[in-house]
Order: C-alpha cells, then structure tokens, then sequence
C-alpha cells in the first residue's frame, strides 16, 4: 500500500472513530440533537488542525532533523496556542461565524489543553506507527533486494565452475584418448554424471552432503585414470545425520585443485587425503596433498579457490572458516561450515540422488 | 435549570389540584426529575408566564452580595402583597414571602453579581414540614434566575429569563446547554415538554455571562416591579 494512502486511511478512520467518542462526550441531553453534531464538528476542526500543525509540519520539520528540544518546545506551543484559539472560538469567534447559534466555551483553558495534548499525543503515535511501518516495508525491500542480488552474484559464480570443471574433465578424457585406454568410454560415464549432477543441482539453494560426498568419488574415480598408479588416494566420509545439507559445490573447487596442482598425473608418490564430516551441523572437509616443488600452487589464486571464497562469504558470512596451510611438500586445506540453522531437510531426501 | 409553562393563574390553581397534577407527571418520570416538577409546579404558582429553571444554582458563593435595601414589605404591580426579610439560616439569603388571594409561596433568594450585573436566584422552600413530610423529603429546589433592573429602598424591579427564547432556541437547535425534556406521557409535541436544565453552576454563569446583556433573551412579560 502507498504511505500516503495508508497515512490518509489511517488518520480518517482516527478521525472519525474520535468524532464518534467526541460526540458522546458532548451530548447535551439524553437525546442526541443536531446541536451536538454542529459543536463537536467544529470543535474537532481545531484538534485537526493542532494535530495537522504537529504532524505536517513541526515533526517533519524539527523532529527528522533531528532538533529534539526545538520540536518538544515547539509542539507545546503548538498545543497551548490551539487550546487558547478554541477557548476564544466558542467565546466569541463562533458569534460572527455561526450567528443566531448560542455557544460557550464549555471547557476551561486547562481543560482544553488536556484534550489538545491528548490529541497531538495520539497523533504523533500514529504519525510514529506509520513511519515505522514504512521503514519496516522499506527494509524489507532492501533485503530482498539484497537476496536478489546475493543470488544473482551467486548464480555468476555457479556459471564460472561448470566451465572450469568441464575443461578439467575433458582434460582428463583427452589423456586417456591419448593412452587409447579402453576406460575411455567409463569415464565419459564419469563424467556424465558429475555434469548432470552440476548442471541441474548446482543452481539448488541446498544439497545433501551425501550427494556432494557422492560427486566427489566420482570425481575422484574420473581423476584416478589420469594420476599415476601409485598415488595414494583416500576419501573418508562421515555424517551422523543422512540428511545434512549444504550448498552445492563447495568441495568439489579443492579437490580439482588437490589434482590439478599437487598429484599432477606423473608425480610418483604423489597423494591426496579427503575427509568429509558432519557432527551436529558442523560440516569440516580437509583435504591434503603433496606439493610438487617444481609447482606453483593455487593458494590465493586460480578461478577455482577465489570462487570458492567468494561463495562461501555469500552463502555463509561469519559461519565458516577456510584455512590454508602448507608446508614444504605438503599442501592443506580445511574448511568447515556451521548451517545450525539449515543443515537438516527432509526435503532434501527426495530430490538427492 | 427546568422550565415549565404555568397552567393558569394562581387563582385557578387549587393545592389538590395542583398536587395532583404534578403526581400525574410523576408518575410518568423518573425518581429525580419528580421533584422538580412538584418544585417548578410551586414556582409557577408565584408568578405569571414561563420561568426557566435549572437543577444547579445559578451563583457561586463568592458571587452572592447582600443588600439589605431588599428587605421590607413590598407590593408588587398586581397589588400582590411581597414580605423580604433576610433567612436566620443562611447566611446572606433573603426568604421571599408572595402571597396573592389568600395562599403564600415562600422562596429562598441570593442576590449575586456576574460580569458587573446583579441577579437573583431563586428557590422555593416549603414551610408544610410538619403536615407533608413523605411529600418534603422528595424535594429538590429547583433554580430559577432574574436579572435586577433596579434595587432602591423604595423599588425593586426583576425581570426573569424568557422561556419562551429558550423553548424555541432548543426546538431550532441553536442553543448548546446540558438540558432534558420532560415529557409526559399525555404529551403529543415537544410543546407540551418541561426543558429543565442540568448544566453545572459553571456553565450556566458563563451562558449568563455571555448573553446576560441581551435584552431579547428577557420576558418582558415576565416582571416584578415592587414599590413600598
């Protein structure tokens, strides 16, 4: 709804609700006389226009300038003056307005100001009811288009890491075509199924651990083709709950990275140990490979790492940790993710898989 | 304040008669506004037209003033015999004694001061106490107000509000004072109904105040003049 309608819905239905408790009070007989209506209608025009003083003009002037003392004095003025304009009003002005009509003041000058008080008092209320509900919609506009943008910056990361995989999985597939291996048309299976799966799930929100733990073996098992036959490679997996979540595609940049860099295809010796583990919404993945003197390694750089730590600032600031180690022939990487909040899903269970 | 248009004059007007006009009021009203109709039945009986009347009285006692040129035997333009003399009771008050045709009604009066002007309030105190206890105990002295013109030792003139203004400010609605209207059930328009006011001392003075000096709001049928 438009703050000004809203603001002009609100004040008219204060208005008439008051008009309505005014008249009452203003009741000369039992019976409810014309009279009556005459003096509350413009007894209420002064209240109004106290009210629209303080609203329309005082607070937005003084007040959301933030001149605190000016606009409280200002607004006592603002009520004393309107009282002592409706104590001269029915005691004189409303002769020459309304002439042939007998009025008084019927409230004393105290007595006005308790109702001009009362008045401005409920107005600015209601002015400060309003305001906070705008703020309210305001805010909630900025964060959804805040998550809009999250998502869309997401998405752009998301659309970099298929490429890069699908370049690092035709890679392997363009040596094994060199060995004429007849493994060949495996791992095109391979890597089939590790496209289909980043393809229609890396644009979900949420994935099971599990299918990410799953993908990971495939990947590996596409990857053991091209490493050479001694190297040591281990993948342990561990989750209490089956029905962990977490974004997609968090693991799969580091352990590209543990092959592209560390095993390296003809590095004899040559290793990579992955661990995945989950306990009570902590998810920690390490991953460790040795680390080829001849080879620069991707700590800071390389597509894969810097998109990996630009989504995880999105997808969870102040909830994650990345650490970078190395050492003289071995690299490390461990990252753990706390998803209290999201890390089980039972609607997870059936789109995995 | 209550207004009440006399019936007739007070020579037409037996006690019975007069009793049991008012009980037929009564009995078609509440427990309060019983009283005041026996109380403006009893002050119509003194004078002649209509009078307005109000539950409060019409002064403050920082506004009562006495003088004692008030005091005496007085007759009034009618050869009706008036005696003033000040209440052992109250201080500051008159009781007004008018008695026409044999039959006497008896007031207790202050004379106040508003914005200058001097006024007399008006209310009737019975003396039947020992006769009509049943019918004392449910009396509640009903307020009317005068303007005084004139107050020498030799002559006192009184002009009381016109009823008949206020009847029509109150049928046009152009008058905002706290009242009720007292119909009886016999009673076929507003005509027939008995506006009795209930606006405070407060509002009442300002009312007086304000249109005290409007010589249109007076009945100028409505006057007293006493000569000794």
């Amino acid at each position: 709804m438009r703050v000004a309608l809203r603001s002009t819905l609100v004040y008219s239905l204060f208005w008439a609700l008051a008009f309505v408790v005014l008249l009452s009070m203003f009741m000369t007989s039992s019976q409810m006389q014309w009279i009556d209506y005459v003096y509350t209608m413009i007894f209420m025009l002064t209240l109004m226009a106290a009210v629209e003083v303080n609203e329309g003009y005082l607070r937005r002037k003084f007040l959301k300038t933030g001149k605190y003392t000016l606009w409280i004095l200002l607004t006592v003025v603002n009520i004393n003056a309107f009282a002592l304009f409706n104590h001269i009003l029915f005691d004189t002005l409303i002769d020459y307005i309304l002439p042939g009509y007998y009025f008084i003041s019927y409230y004393d000058y105290f007595d006005l100001l308790k109702f001009f008080a009362s008045f401005v008092g409920l107005g600015s209320l209601i002015g400060f009811s309003i305001e906070w509900f705008d703020l309210q919609e305001e805010r909630q506009k900025i964060a959804s288009l805040e998550k809009e943008k999250v998502t869309a910056e997401f998405k752009a990361l998301v659309s970099q890491v298929n490429p890069h995989f699908l370049f690092n999985g035709l890679t392997v597939l363009y040596t094994l075509s060199l060995k004429d291996s007849r493994e060949t048309s495996s791992a095109i299976i391979k890597l089939s199924d590790i496209l289909r799966y980043v393809i229609y799930r890396s644009n979900d929100e949420k994935v099971s651990l599990a299918s990410e733990a799953a993908i990971l073996k495939d990947y590996i098992d596409l990857q053991r083709y091209r490493v050479h036959p001694t190297t040591q490679i281990d993948f342990v997996e561990s989750f209490l709950a089956n029905n962990a979540v977490v974004a997609p595609m968090l693991f799969l940049p580091l352990v590209e990275n543990a092959f592209k860099h560390g095993v390296h295809g003809e590095t004899e010796n040559a290793f990579v140990r992955i661990a995945l583990r989950e306990q009570e919404g902590v998810v920690n993945f390490t991953i460790a490979n040795n680390k080829p003197a001849s080879v620069k390694t991707d700590v800071d750089g390389g597509i894969g790492l810097k998109n990996l730590k630009e989504r995880l600032a999105l997808l969870y600031p102040q909830r994650h940790s990345l650490v970078i180690s190395e050492t003289e022939k071995v690299f490390n990487i461990e990252l753990q993710i706390t998803s209290r909040s999201d890390y089980l899903d039972k609607s997870i269970q059936s789109n995995a898989g | 304040m209550f207004g009440y248009r006399q019936p007739a004059f007070i020579e037409k007007i037996s006690w019975p008669h007069a009793l049991q006009a008012s009980f037929r009021i009564i009995k078609h009203t509440n427990g309060m506004r019983k009283t005041f109709v026996i109380v403006a039945i009893l002050i119509a009986m003194c004078f002649q037209g209509c009078i307005v009347v109000s539950i409060y009285p019409f002064y403050k006692e920082a506004d009562i003033t006495y003088n004692k040129s008030l005091e005496g035997d007085w007759v009034d333009q009618d050869r009706n015999n008036w005696r003033i003399h000040k209440n052992p009771l109250k201080p500051n008050s008159y009781e007004l004694h008018a008695t026409k045709n044999g039959r006497e009604a008896t007031l207790l009066c202050h004379l106040f001061k508003l914005n200058g002007e001097l006024y007399m309030d008006m209310t009737p105190i019975s003396d039947n106490t020992e006769e009509i206890l049943v019918f004392d105990l449910h009396m509640i002295p009903a307020h009317s107000i005068a303007k005084v013109t004139e107050l020498t030792d030799q002559a006192v003139n009184i002009k009381w509000f016109n009823e008949e203004r206020l009847r029509t400010m109150f049928t046009e609605n152009r008058i905002k004072i706290s009242h009720e209207l007292i119909m009886d059930q016999d009673s076929k328009s507003k005509d027939d109904g008995i506006y009795l006011l209930t606006a405070s001392t407060d509002e009442l003075q300002k009312f007086v105040t304000k249109y005290g000096n409007d010589e249109s709001m007076y009945d100028n049928d409505l006057k007293l003049q006493l000569t000794k």
